[in-house]
This record gives structure tokens, C-alpha cells and sequence, in this order.
């Protein structure tokens, strides 16, 4: 036997049963405490013909961690008979590849979507309603807040299951407070965008900690549609009217103060010699995350990294202030769905053994939380280890979290702002009117289209 | 009768023979016309036939005839202001990066050629080229990193804070540096292997003629280098027109570094997809990319 073959020898026998060791090793890290619901009789149609369902998502950030923990332990336990194939892409190419796939219906069997685009899949017939899927398992319209229930439902049917809400937050860093104000404070009702500015120039004065490169706000002018449209809604008004769904509104007043509000941070910040970042430039989550930053703003989904693992910062998280004095503290949340496409590979089998993955996903929803998610079904809003979390005030003020319109234009019109706000951030706009106007004919013309 | 049927199955059979030579031929490039027609020829239908519809990637195409092009040339209009603010863009890139693709190389390849030792111009040739094997991506990366405004290199070497994210004008300096970065060895491979094919009697003669090294440049290289420089400008010009991965990956301020192609992409798949749009809008590119390329065939071939 020559050398090279020994050594492919040995390299089989080494490293193959290394490998295995390593995957075993993996698998008891896994948390064995979910709740599994479901009983052998259950899975016994499908002990001679297994299925494999293909889970399409947009989970890749930290709490991709959360969903891979869930899949593993299903596909541990009846993975012989129901394997879940967990497919995550960013979530540009996540529904990159769900558009694309609708050429040769070639969709997955369940799909993790937004609640703002489910108007979009409906209105295009693209969406298989789930009313008897989830019947069959137990899923009901009574385990769920009313308001997340209803948001998918579309004459008697749903076309979508919430998992979660995903609001828009500010998070801020306990160390840096200034004198003066306390958290009590900035999660009051009357605090304000002036407020949270005020802070940042104390904080600036006073506090040590903060040098030459440490900002008051890591402020990510890529991320201003949704505290935009959180803005607009605290003070009465709305992207869209439902009475004429290619018209958008949030020119008016409400959007003026709104985006008002908004430009001011970096600017009076700037003034005051505090630095504002990114100017697209910067990753403002690692800067705060780094301890260089009083205020952040981004959704609820980034407390994996900024809260729980983040041993640097001491960190809270609070809804986003009020634009003014007049304003409603609240704030806009999308939320994360189950969704069945039509495609060439579904059949009542298959559907059978979705409504069972989807059941044992909602009922162990405490790990998706854990990933900076917010509560959907009353059970799990009550539940001590989800209120244990740092985020879930939310659940007690969730009469002020707003919900994507029901409309089919909603997301278009909304993801449009988001351009025109960034450039009045930036200071490459500078009439906010103007820009408003602009910004809503150029909705217009895309809903138009649509 | 019998000698006539005999010659004419040989007449027959000879003209059967000379089918199957004439058609012989055919059957080799069969393999590749067939992949040339579904990939290349059909999509390239298929995107003309898109333009004239309102395809949004749910539903089935429904024709619209002039539609979508009516939209993009209509001043104002969100289509138009896109179009025309990413062919700016494109516009931008293209004259300046492109010159500098092409002759940044060509000054590279005359004095790679001017060593003597072998080994020496060999190592240089490999250090130059190697950057032309990293993928866009890869080559953005390096960038992103070295020009990050809080951790990159660049800034904390030079004790500087510039933020090239945060203006127009160092975001394309960016991205024109890392294309020329990572471009210029496979343009340099190509002049230095068109230079070295030049006779060296040729430099010898000239310089016995008293021609210095710039004269010798103008008047004997460059002009036995117009079939690689024409190669390298319009397919640089192409490249250039249909810029993607460069600036879609390095980022920069809203609405200062959107390409044509990238408007294409966020047109095709955005969060509402009008697939119709976004066709009509390559299929405008495509004619100014015919276009510019005609004219420079010309003026080179003219010169």
C-alpha cells in the first residue's frame, strides 16, 4: 500500500469520526426544554412517507441563532418524518428569491415574511389562506391579541400567522446618562425628541467618558423610514389613506414635524459639537455597542447584540421619544409572519405537516423573543421568563405600538421616505416641504404602477 | 441506362456527401449555438419583449406598448429622475475611470517592459496581476476596511478623520480606486504581451535614428498597441456603463452613488418589483452602450 493511501486511510479515519464527535457535541448544547405539543400519533402519516419542508426566511442576524436552536431540536426529535430544511437569506434576497421563484412556482413550503408585505402577496393571488392548516393544529384567533390576529385576515380567511412584533426603539447606554435625568424619565410619556437632544449636550458637558470619538448619537442615516413613519404616526397622521391606497399623506403637518424632528438630531448635535454618526460610513450599532454613544436608534430586532450579549454597555431600550410636546408617544412595529405561497409542490400532506412545524415554532415563541422579538399571543405576554426581558414593556404599552397599514401600497409608499429623510438628514436636502412633496409625488407615481 | 442510373447515384451520393461535409461544420458549433440561443439570445429577447410590458414578477405580463419608456422620458417623473440621476452616476464613473483603467496599465506594461531582468519583471508582473483574481466583493471588502471613517487603516494611519461614505466626491474617489486597484493587471497582461510582440529591430532602428524613449513610445509603440487599446476601451466603456458590485457593495450617501444598473436592480427587485421598468430602462442603457461603442470604433478605426 503506497503512502498516499495510508495517509487517505488514516485521514478517514481520524478526521470523519472527529467530524461526527463535533456534531454530537453541538447538538447537547442545544436547549432541551421546548414544549412539544405534538405526539406520535401526530406524526404517524408521515413514518412511510416523510416529508421535507422548505423554510424560507430572512433571519441571519443574531437571532438566527434563536431559530436554528428551534429547528434543531424538531429535526432532532422528528426529523425522520418531518425535516424542517431551515433556508435563511438577508432579507433583500430573501424576497429577491421568493419574486423569482414565482416564474416556476417553485416558492418554499413555509415562509417566514413582514406583515407589510402580506397586502402585496394577497392582492396577487400569490398566497394559500391558512384558516384550515392552522384550525387543524389548534392555532386560533383567541390566543392572539386581536389587533395582530385581524391584521392578516382577509375576508373569513388568514393568509398569514404573526410571530412577533418588531418595533422601532432607541436604545440608550445607563452609563452615560447626565445628571439630572434618570431612566424613569426617558421612559416617560412626556419625553421628547428635544429631550433626548438635551441629553446628548449634558452628556456631552459632563461626562468624561465621552472624547473626541464618542458621540451622542450613533445616528444610522440609512435607517430613517421607520423612525420617520413612528414619528408621523405619534402625531396623528399617516403614510397612506385607506380611502385612496395610491395617495400618499404624510406631507402634511404631521410628516413636516415628523421629519423636522428627525433632521434636527444630527444637526443640533453638530452644533453642539457633539458628532452625529454614520454618515453612511459608520456601523452605528458597533460604535454603540462599543460604549462610544449615548442614543441609538434601530428596530427591537438588534437587542441580540446590543443588550443581552453586550458585556461592554449597560444598556436600555425605550420607545422612540415623542416628536413634541403635542405628540403620542408611540411607535411603529412591523412583525415578522408564517406564510404558505402557492406552489407546484404543495399538497394536503405536506400542508398537514406545516400546520405541525408552525404549531411547535408559536408554542416555544419564547426562544424567538429571546432574539428581540415582542410578544403575540396572550399566553406568552404573561408568560414571567418572557417579562423578565428587557424589552417587555412593550407588551404593557402594545395599545402604542401601530401596525402596517392593511393596504397594498403601504410598503412601497413607506420605503420611498426613506431616501428623502436620509438626504434631509444628510443635509443634502434642506426644505423639508419641498422635500415632502417631492418624496410623496415620487410615491405616488410608484403606487400608480402598482 | 444502366451507365446514366449508375452516374447519377454517383452524382447522388457525391451531392449527399457534400451536404453532410457543408453541414459538418454546423453540427460542431450545434453545442454552442445552443447554449448561445437559450442563454444569450433568448434573454435577450425575452428582456426586449419585458420592456413593453408591465411585468411585476407576480403576475403574468400584460403588454403596454410604450409605456414604460413614455414614464422614463418623461421629465419629473420618479422613473426619469432615477434613470437620469444613475446614468449620471454611470456617466461620472465611466470617463473617469475608464481612462484611467486603460492607460494606468499601459504606463505599467512600458516600464514592466523596460526591465531587463526577467526574474525582476516577472515578480512585479505577478505582484500587479494578483490583484485582478479577488473577486468585486472581496476587493470592496479590502476597501471598506481600509477607508472605514472610526477603524480603518487609512484614517488611523494618517491621524486624519475622513469620512469617504459621507461625500459625493471621496465615494467615487473610493470606488474608482479600488476598480483601478483591482483592474489593472488583466489590461497590463494584455499591453505587455502586444509590446513584447513588437520586433525589437524595430526600437533598435529607432534609436539609431536619434528617437528618445518618449518618441519612441509615441511613434512605434503606441500605434502597434491600437488593437489592444480599442480591445480595452470599449469593453472598459461597457464595463463601465453597466457598473454594479462596486458601488452597490462600498455604499456611500443616499442618492450620490447609484448607478443605472443599480436602479435596474432595485426596479427588478425592490419591495414592489416592476420588472417591466426596470427592462425598458437596461434596454435604454444598452442603446447609449451601442452607441458610445459605434463612435469609438469609428474614431479608432478612423486613427
Amino acid at each position: 500500500m503506497s503512502y498516499k493511501k495510508i495517509g487517505l486511510l488514516a485521514l478517514t479515519l481520524f478526521v470523519i469520526p472527529g467530524c461526527s464527535f463535533t456534531s454530537s457535541a453541538e447538538s447537547s448544547e442545544v436547549e432541551s426544554e421546548y414544549i412539544m405539543n405534538i405526539t406520535n400519533d401526530d406524526v404517524a402519516d408521515f413514518v412511510d412517507s416523510p416529508v421535507t419542508i422548505k423554510f424560507w426566511n430572512p433571519i441571519t442576524g443574531p437571532d438566527a441563532g434563536n431559530l436554528q436552536n428551534l429547528v434543531k431540536f424538531w429535526n432532532d426529535t422528528y426529523g425522520d418524518y418531518i425535516r424542517i430544511a431551515n433556508d435563511p437569506l438577508a432579507e433583500n434576497d430573501h424576497y429577491t428569491r421568493i419574486f423569482t421563484s414565482f416564474s416556476d412556482n417553485s416558492t418554499a413550503d413555509l415562509t417566514l415574511i413582514h406583515s407589510s408585505r402580506v397586502p402585496v402577496f394577497q392582492r396577487a393571488n400569490r398566497l394559500r389562506p391558512m384558516t384550515s392548516m392552522l384550525s387543524k393544529v389548534g392555532i386560533s384567533s383567541d390566543q392572539y391579541l386581536e389587533s395582530i390576529w385581524n391584521a392578516n385576515v382577509y375576508g373569513e380567511d388568514v393568509y398569514a400567522l404573526a410571530w412577533d412584533i418588531i418595533p422601532t426603539v432607541f436604545y440608550y447606554n445607563r452609563h452615560l446618562i447626565p445628571e439630572g435625568y434618570t431612566e424613569e424619565m426617558i421612559h416617560s410619556d412626556d419625553f421628547t425628541i428635544e429631550d433626548m437632544e438635551e441629553m446628548m449636550k449634558l452628556a456631552y458637558v459632563h461626562s468624561p467618558v465621552l472624547t473626541k470619538r464618542t458621540y451622542g448619537m450613533s445616528f444610522n442615516y440609512a435607517f430613517t423610514e421607520n423612525p420617520f413613519i413612528s414619528l408621523l404616526y405619534q402625531g396623528g397622521g399617516k403614510p397612506v389613506d385607506e380611502s385612496a391606497p395610491t395617495v400618499p399623506t404624510f406631507n402634511g403637518p404631521e410628516g413636516y414635524a415628523a421629519a423636522e424632528a428627525l433632521r434636527s438630531i444630527p444637526f443640533t448635535s453638530n452644533a453642539d459639537g457633539i458628532k452625529v454618526t454614520s454618515e453612511s460610513g459608520s456601523n452605528h450599532l458597533n460604535i454603540f455597542a462599543q460604549g462610544r454613544a449615548l442614543f441609538t436608534i434601530d428596530g427591537l430586532w438588534s437587542t441580540n447584540s446590543l443588550v443581552l450579549n453586550n458585556d461592554k454597555v449597560d444598556t436600555g431600550v425605550a420607545f422612540l421619544p415623542k416628536v413634541n410636546d403635542n405628540a403620542t408617544r408611540c411607535t411603529y412595529g412591523d412583525s415578522h409572519v408564517f406564510a404558505t405561497f402557492t406552489n407546484k409542490n404543495q399538497s394536503e400532506h405536506k400542508d398537514e405537516a406545516i400546520g405541525l412545524v408552525i404549531k411547535f415554532l408559536v408554542d416555544n415563541s419564547l426562544e424567538w423573543y429571546k432574539g428581540g422579538k415582542v410578544a403575540v399571543r396572550n399566553a406568552d405576554i404573561n408568560n414571567e421568563t418572557y417579562k423578565a426581558l428587557p424589552w417587555a414593556f412593550v407588551s404593557q404599552k402594545l395599545d402604542k405600538v401601530v401596525l402596517p397599514q392593511k393596504l397594498y401600497t403601504f410598503s412601497t409608499i413607506c420605503n420611498t421616505t426613506g431616501e428623502y429623510i436620509s438626504k434631509l438628514c444628510e443635509g443634502t436636502l434642506t426644505d423639508v416641504q419641498d422635500a415632502l412633496d417631492k418624496c410623496a409625488s415620487d410615491a405616488k407615481d410608484l403606487a400608480e404602477n402598482l | 441506362m444502366i451507365v446514366r442510373e449508375i452516374s447519377t447515384n454517383n452524382i447522388n451520393q457525391s451531392n449527399k456527401k457534400k451536404g453532410l461535409k457543408a453541414f459538418t461544420p454546423y453540427l460542431f458549433l450545434l453545442p454552442h449555438l445552443i447554449f448561445f440561443a437559450i442563454f444569450v439570445v433568448y434573454p435577450f429577447l425575452y428582456g426586449i419583449y419585458i420592456s413593453f410590458t408591465n411585468f411585476d414578477l407576480m403576475n403574468s405580463p400584460k403588454f403596454c406598448f410604450f409605456d414604460n419608456y413614455i414614464k422614463i422620458l418623461t421629465f419629473g417623473s420618479k422613473y426619469s429622475k432615477d434613470f437620469f440621476a444613475g446614468l449620471l452616476h454611470t456617466f461620472i464613473y465611466t470617463v473617469t475611470a475608464v481612462p484611467l483603467i486603460v492607460f494606468v496599465p499601459l504606463i505599467l506594461a512600458v516600464l514592466l517592459y523596460a526591465i531587463k531582468n526577467e526574474k525582476l519583471r516577472n515578480f512585479f508582473q505577478s505582484i500587479l496581476y494578483a490583484t485582478s483574481i479577488l473577486s468585486v466583493s472581496t476587493v470592496v471588502l479590502i476597501f471598506t476596511w481600509l477607508l472605514d471613517r472610526d477603524n480603518g487603516l487609512f484614517n488611523n494611519l494618517f491621524m486624519v478623520d475622513i469620512n469617504f461614505k459621507g461625500n459625493e466626491i471621496l465615494t467615487w474617489v473610493a470606488i474608482i480606486s479600488l476598480t483601478l486597484w483591482s483592474g489593472v493587471g488583466g489590461n497590463m497582461i494584455i499591453f505587455l504581451s502586444s509590446i513584447s510582440s513588437i520586433p525589437k529591430s524595430q526600437y533598435e532602428a529607432a534609436s539609431l535614428d536619434g528617437a528618445n524613449a518618449v518618441n519612441r513610445f509615441f511613434r512605434l509603440t503606441l500605434p502597434s498597441l491600437r488593437f489592444p487599446l480599442t480591445f480595452s476601451l470599449i469593453t472598459g466603456v461597457i464595463g463601465g456603463f453597466n457598473v454594479f458590485g462596486q458601488p452597490f457593495l462600498f455604499g456611500g450617501k443616499v442618492g450620490s452613488y447609484e448607478t443605472v444598473m443599480m436602479e435596474v436592480y432595485e426596479y427588478a427587485f425592490g419591495s414592489s418589483p416592476m420588472a417591466g421598468m426596470a427592462s425598458a430602462m437596461s434596454v435604454l442603457l444598452g442603446l447609449i452602450i451601442l452607441a458610445a461603442s459605434v463612435v469609438q470604433f469609428k474614431l479608432m478605426k478612423e486613427k
